[in-house]
């Protein structure tokens, strides 16, 4: 099938597959999948800028469909969320600034590399690091250790902000969902703006760096973190697509076949965050980071070596690794439905037993 | 006619802010038309299950009573 906008032939098939692996991993993980999808598209021999604007596209699509399904199994802290992309939209456009200057240094392409490296490295060994000693010595939820006590405590600027007719706003606020008591309001703030900062600069979304910081750096839980994520994810999404949309860099057709069964991967990745616990979920999540690291430095160091095979095996072992991850996921959450399915069936044959033993003593009455 | 589509596109993609918003809205509407949908055989299928597990329920007990206007639950329906 021919694709005008990006004048390429791709299999719908294919891309119908591509689109299946990244809504798994993006429902379950709240991640937009921005490196995935790009890395997907390479794959497939779509050229470099229009991979990277219909990833984006697509990265917009699957977090506004995670994100009103997380909503709806009351992941997604409104508050928390909007705090976040207050900082978010600035850092973004900071970061595009940036990038600009280093594309005009002709250094732009081998400083995202590192940093893309350097990052999804460090925080994939520290999540699996984390989930390893987990397993083996404290099963249950993550909390980064006396790390988001410390967050919470911090007292950023002013604790109300008066306004000129009396009164004033909380700038220390609650946030139930994402069960914290009380927190300083320019602490999320200035966290959207480093992750938009940072998410612009490396032209993805940035969820790889905010779900962290969520879990770890606030405390809030795993599945709380997926879903607030996600709304940031929108706004970075839409922000990156109309960028590039602007510069006629996406092809809506190929985003859309592929968002068509993302969708559908989309609903049964969030499905499966209420059946898999919340260490399964980080470990998962881990995996899948430090597997993009390894595939982003392989891939430099093709660049480097000028040895287009290495990058070829990097884009391999990035979606033959996500694939594995996007099946597990199925796979749990298979196991989950037939445990329930099971338990649904004992409990219907209880309750058949205990009419059948009233009718009896009716009977006998 | 996909060829007409395509041709269409591209005459589009010419005009940059308007094939921008034209792009973003479009993935937008699609992203809720598609969780709308979901959300519709979501339920369908839950609805399903529920009544599934009824029949099921009623059926083996071997009671007799399938069609009394009880489901599997014991609820009266």
């Amino acid at each position: 099938m021919h694709f005008p906008v990006a004048d390429v032939t791709l299999s719908p098939l294919l891309l119908g597959l591509l689109g299946l692996i990244v809504g798994t991993m993006t429902g379950f993980f709240g991640v937009g999948g921005g490196f995935l999808i790009t890395g997907g598209l390479l794959v497939l021999g779509v050229p470099t800028i229009y991979a990277v604007g219909t990833g984006l596209l697509m990265v917009m699509g699957t977090a506004i469909t995670s994100t009103l399904r997380h909503r709806r199994l009351g992941n997604v802290d409104a508050r928390l969320a909007g705090l976040i992309v207050c900082g978010t939209i600035p850092g973004v456009f900071a970061g595009e600034q940036v990038n600009g200057r280093l594309a005009e240094a002709g250094i732009a392409g081998p400083v995202v590399g590192v940093v893309y490296f350097a990052l999804l490295l460090t925080l994939g060994s520290l999540m699996v690091g984390n989930w390893l000693r987990q397993m083996r010595y404290r099963p249950g939820p993550a909390v980064g250790g006396g790390l988001p006590a410390w967050f919470r405590r911090l007292r950023l600027g002013p604790a109300r902000l008066p306004l000129p007719g009396g009164g004033g706003i909380n700038l220390r606020p609650a946030f139930p969902n994402a069960g914290i008591d009380e927190m300083s309001a320019l602490l999320p703030a200035l966290a959207g703006f480093v992750i938009g900062f940072i998410a612009a600069l490396l032209g993805a979304g940035g969820g790889f760096l905010l779900m962290p910081f969520l879990v770890y750096g606030l405390g809030v839980s795993p599945a709380v973190a997926i879903g607030t994520d996600l709304f940031q994810i929108i706004i970075t999404g839409t922000l990156g697509a109309f960028l590039y949309a602007r510069d006629g860099n996406v092809d809506p057709v190929i985003a859309i076949i592929m968002f068509a069964s993302a969708s559908v991967g989309t609903q049964l990745g969030a499905l499966s965050t209420r059946f898999v616990n919340a260490s399964r979920i980080l470990g998962l999540f881990g995996v899948t980071v430090l597997n993009a690291g390894v595939a982003v430095g392989l891939g430099q160091l093709g660049r480097l070596l000028e040895l287009p095979g290495l990058e070829a095996a990097s884009r391999v072992l990035l979606l033959g690794v996500s694939g594995a991850v996007a099946v597990t996921i199925l796979a749990l959450l298979a196991a989950a439905a037939t445990v329930r399915a099971r338990r649904g069936r004992r409990l219907a044959r209880l309750r058949a037993a205990r009419r059948r033993r009233g009718a009896d003593a009716e009977a006998s009455a | 006619m996909y060829q007409t589509f395509g041709e269409f596109l591209l005459r589009l993609s010419a005009h940059s802010e308007l094939w921008a918003v034209v792009v973003i809205a479009m993935m937008a509407v699609t992203a809720v038309a598609l969780y709308l949908f979901w959300d519709v055989v979501g339920r369908a299928v839950s609805l399903g299950a529920r009544l599934w597990n009824g029949r099921t329920g009623n059926g083996r007990t071997g009671n007799g009573r399938a069609g009394s206007g009880q489901t599997g639950n014991g609820r009266r329906e």
